[in-house]
């Protein structure tokens, strides 16, 4: 039976020297996820990515890549892992595809046909036969998604795949990360502080800090969450304020650009307009305001 | 029953190893430092070449050396004698030039690709990391003995472009004629077994690139090792070290130019060096096999 997690670590703990990268990260990813993995940095992500890939080994704790031991080079050849680790980097002197030859050469058989069709995928064609070393940031980076997508992986591993790319190139990456989900099936696993990208993408997300996840999460059920965001136009926001701050069910309310902004349950927006009414605070506009990855993500790390 | 898929598991393997060689290889010829090497010892030897041949053959120090009771005529400096006198009478080549340019290129094998960022891509791919390094270590070789195989066909060539044929003539412990066929045999003799002696250089500077981090420091360390064996040598403290140091095997080919080869004395020195490029070798994998790639 073939295994349902593309990822999965129990108790993964890293130290280096008296730093503990990983206090006990468990992770699990199902399949044909795009798993955002999120946290500031020095949470434990790269690290966690480098476990996961065997460039580190983990002072204790397990972690399987299709059920089998990451670190091993089956766990990397049985579910054809495609990776990015923080900044692509290359031979500079080489040409782009003479970099992708050589690493590819190192996963087995070279397929020149599959390379060209990397590179038109990423938008480098022409510019294949260039040295890297004459690459923009940007391009260097699509010669890295590029990479990572040589051996038709069924599992993509990127850190920080969008960084340094202009907004077309996000639109693409994006596309395409999504285009690969939806008709190759493949499970993406995103390490990224693009929380906009992230909310767009990924199905699901883990927010890790001090090296444990401190939350996972559908993103989905994220962003319908019960609880809402208001911005409120009073003509006396003072007095407005005042109300708000002595309702039991408004769970925080401040003042934001002349205007009174608080959270509160959905269902209670409407109390919240009365109470404000009834204290004789003229409002002129009522708006909920799109809770979005980045408050969640925000409200968590506070 | 099992051995076919055995064979065909070792057959990959061995095509993996060789891809990896393939590309340590073109990543070393795609390097413009590299060559500089190859230029800097073909100006060391066509220096050494137009200073013999603007003083003329030295015959002078020769007859002194011989006294009076014997005369020496014609030209005692011949092609075959430049590629000769560089590997033996000249041993800062073989101690310290040619280390030191093995040491740039070995020595960032590891270290280089590590401070590029080159390695954690490599190593996220499906390859056994011992395969990633026996491909290092290949080569390492393969430039160790190319360097040195330049060294002896450019002298060689340019030796008899300046001075033309003829025998080689030495007074290393007696006079002794060998026979231009005779002496060039021993010529890619012991030139051969300089490619084996430097072969060890090149293994430690490879374990010293495992290691450090900067190539820099991987290089500077293995020239200071191959410093700290040779002023070992010449301490009597540690005249009981003696036939241990590497420096100590670093002339096989003195055993070649004698009337008869000495082989006893080359296969031990030989049994030396490989012990060296065995454990320097396997240290470099063992520490490679094991190490956290966080840069």
């Amino acid at each position: 039976m073939e295994p349902d997690l593309a990822i999965q670590t129990m108790g993964l703990r890293k130290h280096f020297g008296r730093t503990r990268a990983l206090r006990g990260l468990d992770l699990a990813v199902a399949r044909g996820e795009i798993f955002g993995f999120l946290g500031p940095n020095g949470a434990g992500k790269s690290t966690t990515i480098r476990i996961l890939l065997g460039l580190l080994r983990p002072s204790s704790g397990r972690a399987r890549l299709w059920g089998v031991p990451a670190g091993t080079v089956a766990s990397r050849a049985a579910g054809k892992v495609g990776a990015l680790v923080e900044e692509p980097t290359f031979y500079e002197y080489l040409s782009g595809m003479r970099n992708l030859e050589l690493l590819a050469g190192l996963s087995g058989r070279v397929d020149r046909e599959r390379l060209l069709e990397v590179i038109e995928l990423v938008g480098l064609k022409g510019r294949e036969g260039d040295p890297v070393r004459t690459y923009s940031h940007g391009m260097k980076q699509r010669l890295g998604i590029a990479q990572s997508l040589v051996p038709r992986p069924e599992l993509l591993i990127l850190d920080e795949p969008a960084s340094g790319l202009d907004p077309k190139g996000l639109v693409e990456v994006r596309d395409l990360l999504q285009r690969l989900k939806e008709q190759e099936g493949v499970t993406v696993f995103l390490s990224s502080h693009l929380l906009h990208e992230v909310e767009l993408i990924c199905t699901d997300v883990a927010i890790v800090n001090g090296g444990r996840v401190v939350k996972r999460e559908r993103v989905s059920d994220l962003l319908s969450s019960r609880e809402a965001s208001v911005r409120i136009v009073a003509d006396d926001a003072p007095r407005g304020l005042e109300v708000l701050e002595g309702l039991a069910f408004v769970n925080s309310a401040e003042h934001r650009d002349g205007n009174i902004v608080a959270v509160c349950p959905a269902d209670a927006i409407a109390d919240l307009n009365a109470a404000l009414v009834r204290a004789g605070v003229r409002v002129s506009e009522i708006a909920r305001q799109r809770l979005t990855l980045e408050d969640f993500y925000m409200d968590i790390m506070q | 029953m099992a051995g076919k898929p055995r064979r065909r598991g070792a057959t990959a393997l061995l095509m993996r190893l060789l891809t990896v060689v393939r590309g340590e290889l073109t990543k070393m010829l795609r390097q413009k430092g590299t060559y500089a090497g190859y230029a800097l010892l073909a100006v060391f030897c066509g220096l050494f070449v137009w200073g013999v041949w603007a003083e003329g053959p030295p015959t002078g120090d020769l007859s002194r050396r011989l006294g009076d009771d014997m005369a020496v005529g014609g030209d005692l400096v011949t092609g075959p004698l430049v590629p000769y006198i560089l590997l033996v009478q000249i041993p800062v080549a073989i101690n310290v030039f040619i280390p030191l340019l093995i040491g740039m290129v070995a020595g960032g094998l590891v270290a280089g690709e590590a401070q590029r960022g080159t390695l954690r891509a490599m190593l996220s791919r499906p390859v056994h990391r011992w395969v990633v390094m026996v491909g290092k270590l290949i080569a390492a070789f393969v430039h160790t003995a190319t360097l040195v195989i330049f060294l002896g066909v450019f002298a060689l060539v340019l030796g008899y472009i300046v001075f033309g044929g003829g025998d080689i003539v030495t007074i290393d412990g007696g006079l002794r004629i060998f026979a231009e066929p005779d002496a060039l045999g021993r010529l890619a003799l012991s030139y051969g077994l300089t490619v084996l002696l430097l072969c060890s250089v090149a293994a430690i500077a490879v374990l010293c690139s495992t290691v450090f981090e900067k190539p820099l420091t991987a290089s500077g360390v293995t020239v200071g090792f191959l410093i700290v064996s040779a002023t070992l040598m010449v301490i009597p403290y540690f005249e009981w070290l003696k036939p241990y140091l590497l420096t100590s095997h670093f002339t096989p080919f003195k055993h070649i130019f004698v009337r008869s080869v000495d082989w006893g004395a080359v296969g031990k020195d030989l049994t030396y060096i490989a012990a060296y490029v065995v454990a320097a070798a396997g240290a470099a994998l063992a520490v490679f096999c094991r190490k956290d790639i966080t840069c």
